[in-house]
C-alpha cells in the first residue's frame, strides 16, 4: 500500500483523560514524509500515552489522530501495516531464536511464505546478526536485542516508524549503531518518530522536536531554533584587572544580554532571545561585548562562548522539579 | 484471511514457545503419573461401598443380625430402602454400587437355606471386588452367631458382562486430570505470558483480530494437550492397564478435544484477566485439582458424597470424566446418559470459548 496523505502523522487536539485525570490536553503536531520528529518531555508528561493513541492502543478522549490519512482505531489493519514499533521494553520472545522472532512477525504481517527467509535474512544483517540468527534471544546483549527489536519493526517495511526510548540501557556503541539505523532509515524515505531522554540524541537525530509537559505541547521547532529561543548563550572574560562597575552597567545595556556578572577580573554575560525578541546566535553579541571592554579601558587576557545546551531547554521549559 | 493468517501465525509460534519451554506439557504428564500412585494408595486404604438395602416386610427374625453383620464387615455404607424397585433405582442411577436384598425367610427351621441376593455395579472392580470379598465374611459372622447354625447362601448379579479393572477406570481419570489442569496451564501461561513479556503489544499492533489469537493460541493448546493426553495414554498401558475397548477411539478423541477446548478456553480468559504467569500456575492447580478429585475419579459420581457430587454436577470435568469413561467402557457414570453428558459438555466448551473470546478482547481493547 502505498499511502498518499499530505502527512505522515497529524494529531489534533488531542486528549486523554483517565477519569478526572488529564494525561494529554489539547495536543497538535504534524510530522511531514520522511522527517525524524522528537518527542521529549519528563516522566509523566505523556509520551506513551501519545504513542498509544497513535497505534490504536488507547482511544482518545478528543481530538483525531491521522498516519497517513488514516484513522488508526476505525482503520485499524490498514494503518498498523504502516506502522513499524520499537517499544522500549523491546518485547522479544527471549525463549525463541531471533530467526522465530522475526518469521513470527512475518506471518503476523502476512509477508508472503516465499519472500520471508530472504527478508528474515535482510534485516538480520541489516542488525548485524546474521551469525547470531538460530541463537536463543535470551543469552543476547541489551543492545543486541534493541537491535533484533528495530529489525523486527522494519521487517515489514513500514512507512512511520515509531521508537519508544530506543537506546535506553544500552552501551555507547550500541548507541551509535542504533543512531546509524535511524539516519538510515531517514535515507531510505522512511518518517521516524521517537521518544528519548537523552537530549543529546535529540539533537543529533531530530529535524524536529515537540516538548511536552503535563500533557500539553510547550515547544516545538529544529533543534537549533529551540536552543536559540529558550537558551541561553554564556560569554566568559578574563580581563587584565578588577571589572568595573560602569562595565556592567554597560553590558547590561546590549540587545540580548539578560545578565552580566563579575568576580574580580572575571566577567559572565549571559545571551538569551529574551521575552518578545528574535532569538540570535551567541556569536552575534560578541562584537558589541568586546567594544564595551575596551571602551572601559581593559584589555582582555582569556574569552570563550558556550552556546546553549538542549538540557537547558529543556529545564528551563519544563522545570527542575523531580517526576515520577 | 487475516484472521485465519493470524490465528496459524500465533498457532505455529505457541507451539514452537511450547517446544523451548515444554513446562505445562511436563506438568500435564507428571502430575496424572502422580495420581497414579495416589489412586494405588487410595485403593489400598479403601472407602466404604455405598450399598441400597432392602429388608422385605414384615422383617424375618434373623433381618435385624443380617444387617448388623453388614454392618460390621466395615465395606458397606448401608442405605435402606423400602422396596427392592428403589434399590434398584439407585443402582441404575449410579448411586449403589450393590442392591442388596435381605432373605425373607431369613429364619431357624426354614426350608433350606436362605439366599441373599444382590445385583452389583460391577463397572469398577475394586469396589465390585470388595463387595465380593466383603459379603460371604458377613454371612460367616452371621451364621456363627446363630443357634444352631442358619446356612445362607448368596448368588450374585452384575450389571455388565464384565468387570472394569481398577487401572483402566482410572486411566481415563488420569485423561481426565491431564486434560483439566494442561489446558488450564497451557491457556492461562499462554496468554498472561504474552502480558509478562511485553509481546502482547506485537499481538496487539498487528493486523490481525483478537479472535485469530485466541483461536491461534487455542490451536496451539489442543496440540499441545493431545501429545500430553497420548502421553499419559501410553505411560497407563504400560503399565498394564488398557481400555476395555478400542473400537470408540473416535469418541475418546472428540470428547478429548472437545474437553480441552473447554479447559484452554478458561486457562486464557483466567490469563487475560489476570496477566500474571505466577498467578494463573497455582490457580489452575487450586481450582482444578479440588475439581477434579469431587467429579468421580475412582468411581461414579453417585458413589461419592452428596454435597460433593452436587457440586461436582455444575461443573464440566464430572461431564468430561463421564463422556470419557463411555468413550473406554461403554457404560455411563453419571445419571443421564448422552442425552445429559454431551449437551452440558458442549454448552460448557461453548461458555468457556465466549468467555476467552470476550476476556482477551476486552484485555486487547482500545482504553
Amino acid at each position: 500500500m502505498t499511502p498518499d496523505a499530505a502527512q505522515a502523522l497529524d494529531v489534533r487536539g488531542l486528549e486523554k483523560r483517565f477519569g478526572a485525570f488529564a494525561v494529554l490536553r489539547g495536543l497538535d503536531f504534524a510530522v511531514g514524509r520522511g522527517e525524524i520528529y522528537g518527542l521529549l518531555g519528563p516522566n509523566g508528561s505523556g509520551k506513551t500515552t501519545t504513542l498509544n493513541l497513535i497505534s490504536g492502543l488507547a482511544e482518545p478522549s478528543a481530538g483525531t489522530v491521522r498516519v497517513f490519512g488514516l484513522d488508526p482505531r476505525r482503520q485499524a489493519a490498514e494503518a498498523r501495516r504502516l506502522l513499524g514499533v520499537v517499544p522500549q521494553e523491546t518485547a522479544l520472545y527471549e525463549e525463541l531464536t531471533a530467526e522465530r522472532n522475526l518469521a513470527f512477525h512475518a506471518e503476523l504481517f502476512g509477508i508472503p511464505p516465499g519472500q520471508r527467509p530472504a527478508r528474515i535474512a535482510a534485516m538480520l544483517e541489516l542488525a548485524q546478526l546474521t551469525e547470531r540468527g538460530r541463537s536463543r534471544v535470551s543469552t543476547f546483549s541489551g543492545g543486541m536485542k534493541r537491535r533484533l527489536a528495530i529489525a523486527r519493526a522494519l521487517l515489514h517495511d513500514p512507512q512511520l516508524v515509531y521508537l519508544d526510548e530506543p537506546t535506553l540501557g544500552v552501551d555507547v556503541q550500541a548507541r551509535r549503531a542504533i543512531w546509524d539505523y535511524i539516519l538510515a532509515m531517514k535515507a531510505g524515505g522512511r518518517t521516524v518518530l521517537l521518544t528519548t531522554n537523552y537530549l543529546e540524541e535529540a539533537s543529533a537525530l531530530c529535524d524536529r522536536l515537540a516538548i511536552l509537559d503535563r500533557g500539553r505541547l510547550v515547544a516545538e521547532g529544529t533543534p537549533a531554533a529551540l536552543k536559540a529561543r529558550y537558551g541561553e548563550s554564556v560569554v566568559e572574560a578574563e580581563l587584565d584587572r578588577d571589572a568595573p562597575a560602569t562595565l556592567l552597567q554597560t553590558l547590561r545595556t546590549l540587545p540580548g544580554v539578560r545578565e552580566a556578572s563579575a568576580e574580580g577580573p572575571r566577567l559572565s554575560v549571559c545571551i538569551g532571545a529574551g521575552p518578545g525578541s528574535e532569538p540570535a546566535p551567541g556569536g552575534a553579541a560578541l562584537a558589541p561585548f568586546l567594544q564595551a571592554v575596551l571602551a572601559s579601558g581593559c584589555a582582555v587576557r582569556h574569552l570563550s562562548l558556550r552556546e546553549p545546551a538542549l538540557d537547558e531547554v529543556f529545564l528551563a521549559l519544563t522545570g527542575r522539579g523531580l517526576r515520577d | 484471511m487475516n484472521g485465519l493468517r493470524g490465528a496459524a501465525a500465533v498457532l505455529r509460534n505457541d507451539l514452537a514457545l511450547a517446544r523451548a519451554e515444554p513446562l505445562a506439557t511436563i506438568l500435564a504428564v507428571v502430575l496424572p503419573l502422580n495420581f497414579l500412585v495416589l489412586f494405588m494408595l487410595f485403593a489400598l486404604s479403601g472407602g466404604r461401598v455405598p450399598a441400597a438395602l432392602y429388608v422385605p416386610r414384615p422383617a424375618a427374625p434373623g433381618s435385624a443380625q443380617m444387617v448388623t453383620a453388614l454392618r460390621d464387615a466395615l465395606t458397606f455404607d448401608l442405605r435402606p430402602v423400602p422396596t427392592r424397585a428403589a434399590a434398584t433405582d439407585q443402582l441404575g442411577r449410579g448411586e449403589a454400587v450393590v442392591a442388596i436384598t435381605v432373605p425373607p425367610d431369613l429364619a431357624p427351621g426354614g426350608d433350606g437355606p436362605a439366599v441373599l441376593a444382590f445385583t452389583l455395579d460391577n463397572e469398577n472392580a475394586d469396589f465390585a471386588d470388595d463387595v465380593r470379598r466383603a459379603l460371604p465374611l458377613a454371612l460367616l459372622s452371621f451364621t456363627a452367631q446363630q443357634p444352631g447354625g442358619l446356612p445362607v447362601g448368596w448368588r450374585e448379579v452384575d450389571t455388565y458382562r464384565s468387570d472394569v479393572g481398577f487401572l483402566a477406570y482410572i486411566a481415563v481419570s488420569l485423561l481426565t486430570v491431564s486434560i483439566l489442569v494442561g489446558g488450564l496451564l497451557t491457556g492461562g501461561r499462554s496468554v498472561a505470558g504474552e502480558w509478562e513479556r511485553g509481546t502482547i503489544k506485537e499481538l496487539l499492533l498487528a493486523p490481525v483480530p483478537p479472535w485469530a489469537v485466541v483461536a491461534g493460541k487455542l490451536g496451539a493448546g489442543v496440540v499441545q494437550g493431545l501429545v500430553s493426553a497420548a502421553l499419559v495414554l501410553g505411560a497407563v498401558i504400560a503399565a498394564g492397564a488398557h481400555p476395555a475397548s478400542w473400537s470408540d477411539l473416535g469418541s475418546v478423541a472428540a470428547v478429548t478435544v472437545l474437553a480441552l477446548v473447554a479447559f484452554l478456553s478458561l486457562g486464557l480468559a483466567a490469563g487475560s484477566l489476570m496477566r500474571r504467569v505466577n498467578s494463573v500456575t497455582p490457580l489452575a492447580f487450586a481450582v482444578g485439582l479440588p475439581l477434579f478429585f469431587i467429579s468421580g475419579p475412582f468411581g461414579p459420581l453417585g458413589w461419592s458424597g452428596a454435597a460433593a457430587s452436587v457440586v461436582a454436577r455444575v461443573f464440566p470435568v464430572a461431564y468430561a470424566n463421564a463422556a470419557l469413561q463411555h468413550a473406554f467402557h461403554g457404560y455411563w457414570t453419571l445419571h443421564g446418559g448422552a442425552a445429559l453428558v454431551w449437551p452440558v459438555l458442549a454448552a460448557w466448551t461453548a461458555a468457556a470459548l465466549a468467555a476467552s473470546a470476550w476476556s482477551y478482547g476486552r484485555a486487547a481493547a482500545p482504553h
